[in-house]
């Protein structure tokens, strides 16, 4: 493998990601800023997101950056996201399935124990079409076909993160990022008389935001067995521009205003319960944030947190039987979201996971993979629940960083 | 392994990776996937319905706005000069009551000198009747005083004066003629006449003459002959004198003078260029109205109008359809000539015999209005054959409201996006 491949590699995912922005979200991902992202890959989703003190040596694409300190090599991280849900809403039914690139990472080592992350990252999504049929009022005389109401929710929340990560000593490692945060929101409605003679009349609010926070993470070894990992993401205070745009120009708008995201903190302890069988926990918070350009939430927005519970069987060595030295994943995760439909009665999802993952035939890397099995939401809390199951796949690539000798022909 | 070291169990001497050109390709088919979604359905209406997601759609509203004023309005044309043929009689409220027929003098005074000396034995007024009614038609042949041209614009009264009596017919008596459905085609003229002419006593009719309707036929249709633009068989006057000989002269100018009293009925004609001039107001729609469509509407009566006569039909297979032309005058004022032109707004045809809604797409205009780029000064309809054929269309005037004439603006109110 040569070093313009890796390029490859890099840059590619990368172009397609943050062009194509996040898709395939929850139906609940309609409301608010949408779906929270958290971050990892496939290992971090088969613990069921409690791996934030677990060490990965191999992996750009981790839960706690904390551990690319131990990255050797130019490493890439990336994870593909594939859901499929049925949403229950009353009698009415919708299945689903969606494809999202949350997180692209990459890690280059600048000295020993010193590695430089970039890479792009979702933190709430939401894509959600639908329609539903609309109404014209009048004389019947006037008016005897069929309308169509059709909705467009997009929206995507990324950032970019510049960090470094720094392992101390073999106790600790620390990582500090600079994010760049981006992204935007966009609903649109159609109103559609499915007449061909007939315009359609199209509402639209795009909603940009922009900022820049900061984050730190640490993960410690506290004893042989027992290790401490906790992240901090500060409060980002996005500036928003919406437009607001009508088929109907005169009626178009602008505006701006404030949009501020409280900190969120992250702690987890990771125990080995014997040299190959390690349990993980975490808690993950961030307080209630403002309802500002989503006023109907006003009074209905809560504590965003997550307790995850995680085992996992590590990786044996390779003059183990195949099945043996794979890796086994399971967890359990219970999350409340932001948003309360109706208020008072937040949005949860609870979710089973399992996973494993393989080598990379013949390289350096892994490919991991996970499958989460859980419901998002409730009917008898929310009116409205979904049964999801979402596969995740990561891969993990790395190679030597080495300066390339010129060449001459 | 001592569960010490288990930060660098996973850090593994790999051999080099061979082939990184797969991972390439499933990485980018994963991305690729990525760009697909589903509609998701009815179950996101939950959100709208209780309103944790706000752009809930505008309303949408048909409003029926009625027509204020509608006024028939007539210009003249020279169709019942330049046609085809001529027509005699009535059809479903047009009148054609004056057929004018002009000879050449040149080739009247040559007909005078070449027949010099001779006694007329007879004359007829030969009429080549290609299509008639089932009805009769009385009418009187009467010398015009006046002169006219196939270019002139003719309507209604508007036509030469004739002599009070009409020509006698070959008895010398001055009797009805009468056009019957199959009949003869040949209208005796008093042979003292003709000879006066050969004898140079009279002159000959110098503006020529009029076929005057005496009484309404009794039936609806049109007799209709051949004009002199048609290039064969025009109306003639056939002489025959006592020695065997004879003479014919056709004439050199016709013309089917039109005439149309509305009397309250909502009418738009081709030929006679009847034009209806809608007017209304626009003020009730919404002014932050996002419209789909927009249209005059309007209920055809099948049983007053016509797309194609008989003649029409047999002898050149034209179009039954009746072809209409809605546009925005530049005022709404029929006595400016701007009245006259203006934005064509639509354009369709459909068959003016069959009794249905016909609807005019208004497009553009009714935003124009709404949002003041254009002065509502109202729309006429008119024959898009306007200036070649005799067309008419008839509408229901009310006062149903559901088949008088009406505006239809579709539109839908805005999006709200804020509570």
């Amino acid at each position: 493998m040569t070093g313009k491949w890796l390029h490859k590699i890099i840059l590619i995912p990368f172009i397609i990601a943050v062009s194509s922005g996040a898709r395939g979200q929850s139906v609940f991902s309609l409301n608010y800023i949408g779906e929270h992202s958290f971050r990892g890959g496939a290992r971090d989703a088969g613990l069921a997101y409690s791996s934030l003190a677990l060490p990965d040596s191999a992996a750009a694409l981790t839960m706690n950056p904390a551990s690319t300190a131990s990255l050797s090599r130019v490493t890439l991280g990336l994870n593909q996201r594939i859901m499929f849900s049925t949403a229950v809403y009353g009698e009415n039914e919708a299945s689903r399935n969606n494809y999202q690139l949350p997180a692209v990472v990459v890690a280059f080592p600048v000295h020993e124990g010193l590695v430089f992350n970039l890479g792009y990252r979702t933190r709430f999504a939401g894509k959600v079409d639908f329609s539903i049929p609309g109404e014209v009022d009048g004389p019947g005389y006037g008016w005897t076909g069929s309308a169509v109401e059709e909705y467009s929710h997009n929206g995507s929340l990324y950032s970019v993160p510049l960090g470094m990560a720094w392992k101390i000593n073999k106790w600790i490692s620390v990582e500090a990022e600079l994010h760049l945060e981006r992204g935007s929101i966009r609903d649109k409605i159609t109103e559609n008389l499915q007449n061909s003679e007939y315009s359609v009349a199209n509402s639209e609010i795009e909603r940009s935001y922009s900022a820049t926070s900061y984050g730190f993470s640490l993960l410690a070894r506290l004893h042989s067995r027992l290790r401490l990992g906790a992240t901090y993401d500060g409060e980002i205070n996005y500036s928003v521009n919406e437009k607001i745009s009508y088929s109907l120009s005169e009626l178009n708008r602008r505006g701006s205003y404030d949009f501020n995201l409280p900190p969120m903190y992250g702690v987890s302890l990771a125990g080995g319960i014997s040299a190959r069988w390690w349990i993980s926990t975490a808690f993950w918070l961030r307080e209630a944030p403002e309802a500002a350009g989503f006023e109907q939430f006003e009074d209905a927005l809560g504590d965003e947190k997550m307790i995850s519970v995680g085992l996992e069987r590590v990786a044996g060595t390779v003059s183990q039987p195949f099945f043996t030295r794979i890796p086994i994943r399971i967890g359990y995760y219970q999350e409340y979201w932001h948003t309360e439909i109706p208020a008072g009665e937040p949005v949860i999802s609870r979710f089973f996971t399992f996973g494993s993952g393989i080598e990379l035939p013949g390289g350096p890397g892994s490919v991991d993979f996970s499958f989460e099995f859980g419901r998002i939401g409730s009917s008898g809390a929310n009116g409205i629940e979904e049964n999801v199951m979402r596969i995740n796949i990561s891969i993990n690539v790395s190679e030597a960083w080495k300066r390339r000798e010129g060449r001459r022909y | 392994m001592p569960p010490d070291s288990f930060c660098e169990d996973l850090t593994r001497d790999y051999v080099p990776m061979p082939d990184i050109r797969k991972i390439t390709a499933l990485a980018a088919l994963l991305l690729i996937a990525g760009c697909g979604t589903d509609q998701e359905g009815p179950v996101s209406q939950k959100f709208i319905d209780e309103g944790t997601y706000i752009p809930g759609g505008g309303k949408t509203i048909c409003q029926i706005i009625p027509v204020d004023d509608i006024t028939s309005n007539i210009i003249a044309t020279d169709v019942g000069g330049q046609g085809s043929l001529l027509k005699f009689g009535g059809n479903r409220g047009l009148e054609f009551n004056r057929v004018l027929l002009s000879f050449d003098s040149d080739s009247l005074d040559s007909m005078v000198i070449r027949n010099a000396g001779k006694t007329v034995q007879s004359a007829h007024l030969n009429i080549p009747l290609i299509s008639s009614p089932d009805c009769e038609l009385i009418f009187g042949i009467y010398p015009l005083t006046g002169s006219f041209a196939e270019d002139d614009s003719l309507f209604g009264d508007d036509y030469p004066e004739m002599e009070s009596s009409p020509v006698p017919d070959e008895t010398g008596a001055t009797v009805d003629r009468i056009l019957v459905s199959g009949g003869s085609s040949e209208f005796g003229i008093d042979a003292g006449v003709i000879q006066g002419w050969i004898d140079q006593v009279t002159a000959p009719w110098e503006f020529g003459l009029a076929l005057a309707e005496e009484q309404q036929p009794d039936s609806m249709g049109f007799f209709e002959f051949y004009s002199i633009n048609y290039g064969q068989d025009p109306i003639s006057l056939r002489i025959y004198f006592d020695d065997s000989s004879g003479d014919t002269i056709a004439v050199n100018r016709d013309y089917s003078v039109p005439f149309y009293q509305p009397d309250g009925e909502l009418a738009v004609m081709g030929g006679a260029a009847i034009r209806l001039h809608f007017q209304f107001d626009l003020q009730s729609v919404s002014d932050s109205a996002m419209v789909h469509y927009s249209a005059l509407v309007l209920q055809v009566e099948g049983s007053d109008g016509f797309g194609v006569t008989v003649g029409e039909l047999q002898n050149f297979s034209l179009d039954a359809r009746f072809y209409s032309y809605l546009y925005a005058p530049d005022s709404d004022n029929p006595e400016d000539e701007s009245f006259w032109e203006g934005t064509g707004v639509d354009r369709q045809d459909f068959f003016a015999t069959n009794s249905r809604e016909v609807e005019f797409p208004l497009r553009g205009y009714t935003n124009d209005v709404l949002y003041g780029s254009r002065e509502n000064t109202g729309l006429v309809l008119q024959s898009d054959l306007e200036i070649t054929r005799f067309q008419k269309v008839s509408f229901y005037p009310g006062p149903v409201d559901s088949l008088s004439p009406y505006i239809k603006v579709i539109y839908s109110l805005p999006a709200e996006f804020k509570q």
